[in-house]
Parts: structure tokens; sequence; C-alpha cells
């Protein structure tokens, strides 16, 4: 047998379960979203009616906007915390860099259900905060169903995407770089900004990405956190499908999700790519 | 700027990287550090630039201790050995770097930058990225970049390591003129002895963390201190006997491999009495078909021969002594097994320092 053939064979069980698992369920998703559907039962015909809905329905644009504005803030709070741990895990935490990984870790190997209870627990109402703040004479202070509580929420899972990924650039950079910045009379402050930020852009851009579009679906997460009242996209399409049984809407509501995160991701990267960075990117690509 | 390290040690864990290095430059001299892989060159040149403390030592710099100033406080120019261009910005902007971070004005970086690559014949590449450049124009845009600030002190780890023979010959010596011309006060790594020698004023050999000897390139050569020295830098015959009689600059001594005693050059100081170790360099051993009346004449056995070219390599046996002469080919017509005469002029026979 020729390489090519055994090739051919090694990757076919892995393109043959993507294309059963995931593409296949795409297509029927996208076909189901542009039909209607009464007591459960699928109607003929094909309509744009369950997109009106999604659009001008105040629930559907108001957990849009939420959906986006909850992931884009997600997204910029991993990066601010994550950043700096990322740095000091690569530069000045060397030893103790394999106990803080196992702590930022921590979070991914519970179970989601378990770990979102938690903070129901610390923010609710007889929770942790409430009562210390409570006691100390501060009034009440609830938390929970609160946007702030999903956000709290979101930046504990998804924080370690953003290290990770911002470590990894941090750690393949040539460190004889920040020598020669230093050696040319740059500062420490000038170094990081000038040469470490910019060769580091490539984690920062992936790592975005990541927690951006994984924050933008999840639904267990806002459930618990949001409550009743504070609905993000992915969760209504969970119930349309479970719930409600309108398979139509709940199809539509994901496929219009995912072509949000998909044409953000885009944009993104083909701004950041524009700029004069470009070259970053280039070399992280080579 | 004249630079000053004395007695630098520094450790990692137990293991000693540099052991009690000194070595003074003068104002516009350049060093080379030379030696094997793993003797402490590098970080020599790590402490010297600030990137690291010495354990014990100092760095002066005109009579001025540096080890308290921070790295990027000092006006060094350092050309790494992968040249370390920021990937990010194009070659002007690579050498603009060191020149921004003085708050040059902008219509002298419009000048001094073009000047600079002028310097190392790369005028026209200013808008390209390192990525798009060779390596040789790489090495030249990363010399560029570290001169054009006018630095107190130029470092240089192994710049030409990464090049072809060809390029490096011809870096070589242009890295040479741009030293010269910038009168810049230079430390140059390497492990290359040609290098060493073409470019440095003074040579300081390496090896295991310690500086075997520190003197001029011909010094180095024609007079090793130490059998490391004599062997890392060209080649030589190590030839062993007794000292039997000393006189002025010279020492007698009788051969352990043959019934006989001959003259060698000796240092003044330090030399050893009793047995000792002597070397010379093949080419400067002469060849005869029939004895002479030359001083310091042994018999010998050819065993090998190979032509080289413009040269032959004749190795040849004395007693159980194995001897590498080097001759000029047109001249004899050798073959192995035959009968020879080897001679050497006393003062091309030098006596090491350390004692066998
Ligand atoms: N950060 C470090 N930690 C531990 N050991 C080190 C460190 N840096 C260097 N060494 C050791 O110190 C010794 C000298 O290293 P150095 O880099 O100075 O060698 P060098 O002479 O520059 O060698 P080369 O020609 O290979 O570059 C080596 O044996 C190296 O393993
Ligand atoms: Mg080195």
């Amino acid at each position: 047998m020729s390489q090519r053939r055994i090739g051919l064979l090694l990757v076919l069980p892995a393109v043959a379960v993507f294309l059963l698992l995931f593409i296949a369920p795409l297509i029927y998703g996208a076909w189901l979203s542009l039909h209607e559907a009464r007591f459960g039962r699928i109607l003929p015909g094909l309509t744009l009616r369950q997109y009106e809905v999604l659009f001008t329905n105040p629930t559907y644009t108001d957990a849009l906007a939420r959906t986006f504005r909850l992931s884009g803030t997600a997204t910029v709070l991993a990066l601010l915390l994550g950043y700096p741990l990322a740095y000091a895990l690569a530069f000045k935490l060397k030893r103790m860099g394999g106990i803080i990984t196992i702590i930022i870790l921590a979070p991914l190997l519970m179970n989601v259900v378990v770990r979102t209870l938690g903070w129901v627990i610390i923010l609710g109402r007889s929770g942790l905060i409430n009562n210390v703040s409570v006691n100390l004479g501060f009034g009440e202070f609830i938390l929970l169903y609160t946007e702030t509580a999903v956000l709290i929420g979101y930046v504990q899972v998804f924080l370690p995407f953003m290290v990770l990924s911002i470590l990894a650039s941090l750690q393949t950079m040539d460190l004889n770089l920040i020598k020669a910045s230093s050696s040319l009379g740059a500062t420490p402050a000038t170094t990081f900004w000038k040469v470490l930020f910019p060769l580091s852009l490539p984690g920062v851009l992936s790592g975005s990405i990541i927690v951006f579009s994984l924050s933008s679906g999840v639904f267990v997460l806002p459930a618990m956190l949001g409550g009743t009242n504070l609905r993000v996209l992915s969760l209504l399409a969970y119930q349309q499908t479970t719930t409600t049984l309108n398979f139509p809407l709940g199809a539509a509501a994901a496929f219009l999700l995912l072509t949000i995160v998909l044409l953000v991701v885009l944009i993104t990267t083909f701004l950041v790519e524009r700029t004069r960075f470009r070259e970053v990117f280039r070399r992280a690509s080579a | 700027m004249d630079v000053a390290v004395s007695g630098l040690v520094r450790r990692f864990g137990e293991f000693v990287a540099v052991n009690q290095v000194s070595f003074q430059i003068p104002s516009g001299r350049c060093l080379a550090l030379l030696g094997p892989s793993g003797c402490g060159k590098t970080t020599t040149l790590n402490i010297v630039a600030g990137f690291l403390h010495p354990d014990e030592g100092d760095v002066h710099v005109n009579k001025r201790s540096v080890l308290g100033i921070a790295p990027h406080k000092r006006n060094t120019g350092i050309v790494f050995q992968n040249y370390a261009l920021f990937p990010h910005m194009t070659v002007f902007d690579n050498v603009a770097y060191g020149l921004r971070q003085r708050k040059t004005p902008n219509d002298v970086i419009a000048k001094e930058v073009p000047r600079a690559l002028e310097l190392v014949q790369l005028e026209n590449l200013g808008h390209r990225f390192p990525r798009e450049l060779s390596g040789g124009q790489q090495q030249r845009v990363a010399l560029a970049r570290a001169v054009v600030f006018k630095p107190d002190i130029l470092l240089l780890d192994e710049p030409l390591s990464n090049l072809d023979a060809k390029l490096r010959e011809t870096m070589r010596l242009e890295l040479k003129s741009i030293q010269r011309t910038t009168g810049v006060t230079t430390i140059f790594v390497t492990h290359d002895q040609a290098e060493a020698m073409v470019l440095a004023d003074e040579i300081a050999v390496m090896n295991a963390g310690v500086v075997e000897q520190i003197a001029e390139p011909e010094i180095i050569y024609n007079r090793p201190a130490t059998r490391f020295v004599a062997d890392f830098v060209g080649s030589a015959n190590f030839l062993r006997g007794e000292i039997v009689e000393r006189e002025t600059g010279y020492a007698q001594i009788k051969l352990d491999f043959a019934d006989q005693t001959v003259r060698a050059a000796s240092p003044e100081i330090g030399a050893p009495t009793g047995r000792c170790e002597f070397m010379i360099r093949p080419e400067r051993i002469n060849l005869s078909l029939a004895p002479t009346d030359a001083e310091n004449e042994l018999e010998a056995t050819i065993t090998n021969l190979a032509f080289t070219g413009s040269l032959v390599d004749c190795y040849c046996a004395v007693g159980d002594q194995s001897l590498h002469v080097q001759v000029i080919s047109s001249r004899h017509a050798l073959s192995t097994g035959q009968k020879i005469w080897i001679s050497w002029d006393a003062r091309e026979a030098f006596v090491l320092r350390d004692a066998p």
C-alpha cells in the first residue's frame, strides 16, 4: 500500500466522525431553522419566520445583546487578569509554575454544575459574601442573578484558556530579543510594550477567540447564576429544543449564534492581521 | 572606554561556569574570547553586559564599577549569536530602535540609520522585514543596530557562526573594518581560532571557565602557555623530556623517546624544571632527506603522507613518538617508510607552562 493510501486510511475515521457528528447536524440545523413547527411537528415549506422572531421579539433581541455583552466583557476581563498571570508564570515564577498551572486548571477538572453551585452558595442571599457584608454593616450585597455573577462564573471557567494560550506564546519567545531591547537602551516597560507584547499577540488573539466563542455558547452557567430573567441566546435555544419543542426556533437561535461568533472571529483576525503587527502572525504561521 | 574585568566567578548551582576570569581591554581595542563549547564565553559576556550578576569579581568601565548599573543604562551594543532582530519591525526600525530609546530627534534618525546601513552595505533594504533577509544580511543588520547609537562597548557573541565559509570570511574583514572605523572597545566571542586571529588585538583562550592565556594572536600561536592553548589554536606536536640545563630563554631537554638532547625556547618565569613538555608547530619543522648539521636534528621514518594540494602533511615516527610535519608539496618526493631527518630552530619549539 502506498504512503498516500495509508495516510488516507488513517485520517478516514476522524473525518467520518467529524462529518457525521458536526457537519451533518449543522446542515440539518440550518435546514430546520428555515421551517415552522406546530406541537413539535415540522411543517413543510421554507420560511424565514424564525429569524424574524429572533430579530423582533424583545426576549430574543435582549438575549442576543446580553450574550455578546457578557462574552465580550468576559473576554476583556480574562485578558486583563490572564496576561499578568501568564507573564508571571513565563518569566517570574518559573519554579512555582507547576503548582500555579494546576491551580489555574483546577476549575476545568470539576463538573460544571458542582462548580456553578459553589458560586450560587457564595454569591446568594444567605451566601458567604452577603453574610460577611451584612455582619460588617455594609448592608445587603447580593450578586446572584445579576450579570456580574454570570461574569464571575465565565471568567473563572475561561481564564485557563486565556492564560495557557498567552503562556504558550510567551514561552516560545526568544529571550535574546528582550536582552537585545534592553541592551539598546529600552527600559523594561518599553521592552514590554515594544517587543514582548506585540510578539505575544498571536497568543492574545487565540486566547480571546477561544474565550469569546466558548462563553457565548454555554448555557448551564448563565442559567444557574443569571436566573430566569437574564437569559442568553444559547439558553433560549436549549429551552426551545428541549422544553417548548419548537425545534426550528431553537435551530435558528443556535445558527444565529454560530454565525455571529464566526463573523466576530473572522473580522477580528482580519483586522489584527492588517495592522503593523501582521509580521508577527506571519512568523507564527511560518 | 577601557574595560577591565577582574576575578569574575559565576556558579550555576554547584557548577562553576566562570572561574576567576580577568582581562583588560584598552579603549578602542578588540579582545576575542576563544574556547570550546561550554567553556563560559557567553556567561562572561552576559556578565559584562549586565544580564548576569557575578558571584565574585567586578567589571570596570573607565575605572568605574558598572555592576550596579542596569543593562539598559549601560550603553552597550550587542550582536547576539542568533541576531535577535525584532521580527515585527523593518530593518530601518530595528536599527533606529536604540536611537529612539535615546530620544534622538527624527531628523537625526533619518540621517543616522541610513549611514549605519551604508556601513554594512545594506542601504537599500531598510523597508524589509528580518524574515525577508539572508543570514548574512540579518547579521549585518544586527551589527548596524548595535553600533548606530555609538555604544561604549561592543559585545559580539559568535556573530559569524551561522554563516557559510565564504560569507564568513567577507564578514570577518567587514567586521574588522567597522570595529576600526567606529573605534569601539570590543569583546568578541568565538570558537573559531582563525576568526579570533583576524579580528582581535588580543585573544583570551578559555577552558572550562578559566582563562588559560591572554596575549596577542602571534604570541598565542607561537608561544602558547599551556598544552590546551597550543592544541586549541592550530595543530601542534607535543614532545616530552627532562630539563637538564637552563640558559636565558632556553632549556636543554633530554628527550623521553630518543637518546638525544634538544633545545627549546622556554618562558623565563614559571617554566617547569625537571619533567617538561614542549610543543612545536608542524610547519615549523624542517625536513631533509639526508643528515645536516642543524641543531635539534632527529632521524625519523615516514609513517603516513597526506597531500592537501599546496602542502603535504607528513606523519613520521621517532622511536615511539609520532610527529606531524608540514612541508610545501613540490619540494620533496616523499614515500611511506622512507628515512628522513627532521630539525627545528630552537626558537620554534616552546616549553609549556603545565608540566606533564
Ligand atoms: N542558566 C544556566 N544554568 C545552568 N548552567 C548554565 C546556565 N548557563 C550556562 N550554564 C553552563 O555554564 C557553562 C558555560 O556556558 P556558556 O553559555 O557560557 O558557554 P559558551 O562558552 O558560551 O559555549 P558555546 O560556545 O556552546 O556557546 C555550560 O556548561 C553551561 O551548561
Ligand atoms: Mg555561547
